[in-house]
This record gives structure tokens, C-alpha cells and sequence, in this order.
């Protein structure tokens, strides 16, 4: 299978018309998150893989509405979300990487299984899978990075950097409503009486 | 008329001795000695050389302002007492210095304080966290972490002011109101904005608890508990250090703009980690190399008071830079240094827009 499979220089052909998008919403799901722990002090103690299913859900729905809106293929199997290229030669999943081998996770369902031994066909045509992941540094305060990958059995054979965590930190907003100093005034009259007057 | 009070103080400001100064503008030492102790006058060819060795102008040296040392809390504890006594006096100089031109400063302007810095006894409060928690409810602090700590300072009309205070050894000095003087907190430069808040918190138990009565041995200890209740209430943030790891000291540090360190210190402090495990993540912090530099930036409080002050002498009261460093006595480039003022133009008009001040002293 694995000659099969779509080679880089395809696969980055199908998605350069996409990868800033698919970069955004990475970062944006990213930024999201950390938004809603500044919110909510103690999502900041959830397990990983809660973050990883805000994460997930803030990316899947940038990317389905970007994707429809393209006229893109998308599919939700449960709460997965599949996007297909290329009259569905390659399909795009999202994940969260483990490490900067960028393995992945998850439970080891057969479907999950074929999908990383890169079984599954489409009318006796070879289905190349990519994911599009994500990884968070040590302390799960920015991105260390972000990338399309091709694996086989696991193991990553080629990848595509998406370059979101270079392009930017997540940048958390500033709060409009930061509060300021005391007032700081004039006792003088004819500053006030300028005051006055000025108003 | 020359103060000699003010001859000496110049003098230790620039962090010389009287006999290097004697050196520097070929005055004998005994002479010196004798001008700064109002035993010989201080002819006008002599103030001269003085004064361009210091770099001071004339009138300077002939203020009679009030010289106060820094009372119980502000300055000599025991890091403190491990500096040479030249840096000590350079620094006690500075900061009389910087209370005399605040104080200048602040003639014809107000500062609308929100709220006064009490003056607790932590035994009544049950300890220096039950006075922090009676400070945040009299200054009707909202529950959470504080937004910004250098305002919530200011708003008590304490002046803040970042300067060099000459070594690491001293993050701050506070110094409560005395006479005409406003109550102030210098800032050491050099620090994180993590710390800074720290220190800021800090200080402020200083000049809540230790204003009035002697400091006790361990006021630094009451002051970093003071500090740590103030900016992470016990009550709010107990639940969320259980099982603390750094990951999640580093997304509580976002939440509550404190340092990584305080955050863990404070898990072991409120008893939801143990001696073993605190030591174990002090160890790893250690080992990352975040003793110095801890990850996850935080955004810096600016102090605001000094600004708006300058802001209103150039605006509403017509002054110019050079009119306003002669107000100080300080030569303008000095002025603009310290106040990080830019030149304006010779002619100016009121409300005429203006590069953006931040005060250095």
C-alpha cells in the first residue's frame, strides 16, 4: 500500500491553496482555549485530553465552515470531521500530535487502525490520510507546531509544516476594561478655568 | 545660601565619597569636610567645580527640604545590610532625592486617591493574610485575580517609580507619607513583571503593617505572606493548585500574573502538595534553567502617577522640559533620562499632542 500512497509534492500541491486556512485554525482554536482558561481559572487543571477536545471542537467547526464554504467535501462520522480532496484520493483529519514525532493517539479502533496502516480504498482507489495537527509546548501555553503529516503504521513518512506557530504566539487580546490610575489634576484656577472651558 | 545637609546628600547620590569628590574638584578633603558640615562657607568658585563635578545646577545645593531616613520597614533588612555602605548611602540619597522632586512635582496638582493605605495590626487581623484579605475588601477589590496591580497601588495614592536602586540584592524600597511627602515605592529596574507585581504586593504589606511599630524579624516573611494572600486569595485559589504540575502552574500564571515559583510555593503554602513533591518541581524549575527567566511572559503594569504629572505641568501649566528639569534641579538631559521625556519643540501649544512619557526616575 504504501507505494500507494500520495506522494509530498502532491499532497502539498492539493493543500497550498489551503494552508493558511488550515494554519488559522489551528491557532485560532489554540487561542480560544487559552482564552477560555484566562475565563475560567480552572480549566487550567483539566487532563490533556479535555484540552484536547475544546481544541478539537473549535477546529473541526472553523474548518467545516471554511470547507463548505469552498465547496469541499466535508463528512462527520460521530463527532469526527473528514475533509476530501481530490474526488476523495485525500482525506484530512485533525489531531493533536503526542511529541515532535508527531505520532497521534486515540483509541485503537479497527476503523482507527486502517485509517494508520493506510488501508482504506474508495472504489478499489488507494485513500491517502493526512492529519492536520497540532502540538502544544511543554506547558501548554503556545504552540511548538503545527503541520500536515503523512504516516504509515504509525510512523509520520512525510510532513508539511504549516509554520502557525511561527507565524504568531496565540496573542491573548487585551481587556478593554483594564483598570487605571488615580486622577491626576491641576489645583491651579486658570487650569481649571482652561478645564472649564475646553469641555 | 548653601544647605551643607544638601552638599553631602548630592554628593552620596553620585555614589562618591568625600574623598573623591575632594579629588574630583581639587578641594582639600578637611575643607570639604568642613563645608558639608556647615563649619567653613562654600564660595561660589568652589560650589562651581562642585557642582559640575556632581553634575548638579547651583540651586541644587542651596534646597532645604526636609531629609528623612526610611523609618522601620523601608530599607534595612538583611540582604539590604550586606551592601557597602557607599551603595547604601547613594541609594538613601536617591531616594530623598526622588521624594524632593515628587514633591516639587506635585506642587499645584492633585492626585485623587480612591481609597487610604490603612495602617493594620496583623494580630488583630489573625496574621499578615487576614490583613491582605481586610485591605482587598476595604478597597473593595473584586474577587479573582487583580488585574493590575500597579494601578490598584497608585489608587491608594502611593507613587510608584521604576529606577536603579544599584544592586539586585534590593527589588524595592517603600517609604511611607511623611511631612508633605506622598507615600512611594521604588521599583529596582531589571525585574520581570511577574515579579514586579510580587514586589509591589509586598511593599504594600510594608506600609500596611510595619508603617507604625518596629519591624519585627520577620517582617519579610509577614510581607510574602501578605503579598501572597493579596494577589491569590486562599479561598479562590486553593481548588485549583490540587495536584499541581508545572503545566499548570504555567496556565495559573497567565490567570493570576504571578510567578511560577509563587504559584507552587503557594500549593505548598495552603497544603495541596507536600514537602516532597514542592521540592521535587523546585528541582525540575532548577534544572530548566527558569530560576532566572521563567516561561510565559505576562503583560508589565505601568505606573501612571509620575506620567500624568509631568503630563499636566507641560499641558495645562505651560511648562517646558527645560522649565521643569530646573524645577528638580537636574540638568534636561538628566531630566528627559530619568522621566524619559523627549525634547519638545521651543513653542508649543496647549494640548498639542506630545511624545509618550514614562516615568524613570
Amino acid at each position: 500500500m504504501i507505494d500507494e500512497l500520495m506522494t509530498e509534492d502532491e499532497a502539498a500541491e492539493l493543500i497550498a491553496p489551503h494552508r493558511a486556512a488550515l494554519a488559522s485554525f489551528l491557532l485560532t482554536g489554540w487561542a480560544d482555549w487559552i482564552k477560555l482558561v484566562e475565563q475560567n481559572p480552572m480549566l487550567a487543571t483539566v487532563r490533556n485530553t479535555t484540552r484536547a477536545n475544546v481544541v478539537y471542537d473549535r477546529v473541526t467547526e472553523l474548518a467545516e465552515a471554511y470547507f463548505d464554504a469552498e465547496g469541499i467535501t466535508t463528512t462527520r462520522s460521530k463527532q469526527f470531521l473528514a475533509v476530501t480532496l481530490a474526488d476523495g484520493r485525500l482525506i484530512l483529519r485533525f489531531k493533536k500530535f503526542k511529541g515532535r514525532s508527531m505520532r497521534t493517539s486515540g483509541i485503537p479502533t479497527a476503523q482507527r487502525l486502517e485509517i494508520e496502516a493506510q488501508q482504506v480504498e474508495l472504489d478499489g482507489m488507494a485513500v491517502t490520510h493526512l492529519t492536520v495537527g497540532y502540538l502544544p509546548d511543554d506547558l501548554g501555553v503556545e504552540l511548538d507546531l503545527t503541520a500536515v503529516v503523512c504516516s504509515f503504521n504509525g510512523r509520520p513518512l512525510w510532513s508539511i509544516d504549516l509554520d502557525a506557530a511561527e507565524t504568531g504566539s496565540v496573542v491573548v487580546p487585551v481587556k478593554s476594561t483594564k483598570p487605571v490610575g488615580p486622577t491626576v489634576r491641576s489645583t491651579r484656577p486658570a487650569a481649571r478655568k482652561e478645564e472649564a472651558e475646553g469641555q | 545660601m548653601i544647605n551643607p545637609q544638601m552638599l553631602t546628600l548630592l554628593r552620596e547620590s553620585r555614589g562618591l565619597s568625600g574623598a573623591k569628590l575632594a579629588e574630583l574638584s581639587q578641594i582639600p578633603q578637611p575643607t570639604l569636610s568642613k563645608m558639608e558640615n556647615g563649619l567653613a562657607p562654600l564660595d561660589p568658585a568652589r560650589l562651581m567645580q562642585i557642582a559640575e563635578v556632581l553634575d548638579y545646577p547651583i540651586e541644587a545645593f542651596a534646597w532645604t527640604d526636609p531629609v528623612y531616613g526610611f523609618g522601620h520597614a523601608a530599607f534595612y533588612h538583611r540582604k539590604q545590610q550586606a551592601l557597602p555602605q557607599t551603595t547604601l548611602r547613594k541609594i538613601q540619597a536617591n531616594v530623598n532625592l526622588t521624594r524632593i522632586r515628587l514633591e516639587r512635582l506635585l506642587r499645584s496638582i492633585v492626585v485623587d486617591a480612591e481609597y487610604p493605605v490603612p495602617v493594620l495590626d496583623g494580630v488583630e487581623f489573625g496574621g499578615p493574610a487576614g490583613a491582605a484579605r481586610a485591605v482587598r475588601a476595604q478597597w473593595r477589590i473584586p474577587m479573582g485575580p487583580i488585574e493590575d496591580m500597579m494601578a490598584v497601588i497608585e489608587r491608594a495614592g502611593i507613587i510608584v517609580v521604576r529606577t536603579s536602586l544599584e544592586s539586585p540584592k534590593i527589588s524595592a524600597i517603600s517609604i511611607d507619607a511623611i511631612g508633605t511627602y506622598p507615600p512611594l515605592i521604588l521599583l529596582n529596574t531589571g525585574m520581570s513583571a511577574d515579579r514586579e507585581r510580587f514586589t509591589l504586593a509586598h511593599e504594600l504589606a510594608h506600609l500596611v503593617l510595619h508603617s507604625a511599630v518596629a519591624a519585627p524579624d520577620e517582617a519579610e516573611d509577614e510581607a510574602n505572606s501578605f503579598a501572597s494572600e493579596f494577589l491569590m486569595p486562599a479561598a479562590e485559589i486553593r481548588v485549583q493548585l490540587k495536584g499541581i504540575t508545572l503545566e499548570r502552574a504555567a496556565q495559573l500564571k497567565r490567570v493570576w500574573k504571578v510567578a511560577m515559583s509563587a504559584i507552587i510555593r503557594r500549593a505548598r503554602d495552603l497544603g495541596t502538595i507536600d514537602e516532597t513533591r514542592y521540592r521535587s518541581l523546585n528541582v525540575s524549575i532548577s534544572q530548566k534553567g527558569w530560576r532566572k527567566v521563567e516561561p510565559v511572559e505576562i503583560p508589565r503594569d505601568e505606573p501612571s502617577i509620575v506620567t500624568a504629572l509631568v503630563d499636566v505641568h507641560l499641558r495645562e501649566h505651560g511648562y517646558t522640559v527645560e522649565e521643569l528639569a530646573q524645577v528638580v534641579a537636574l540638568s534636561s538631559a538628566e531630566f528627559g533620562a530619568r522621566f524619559d521625556v523627549a525634547p519638545l519643540p521651543p513653542k508649543r501649544e496647549v494640548g498639542a499632542s506630545r511624545s509618550h512619557l514614562r516615568a524613570v526616575l
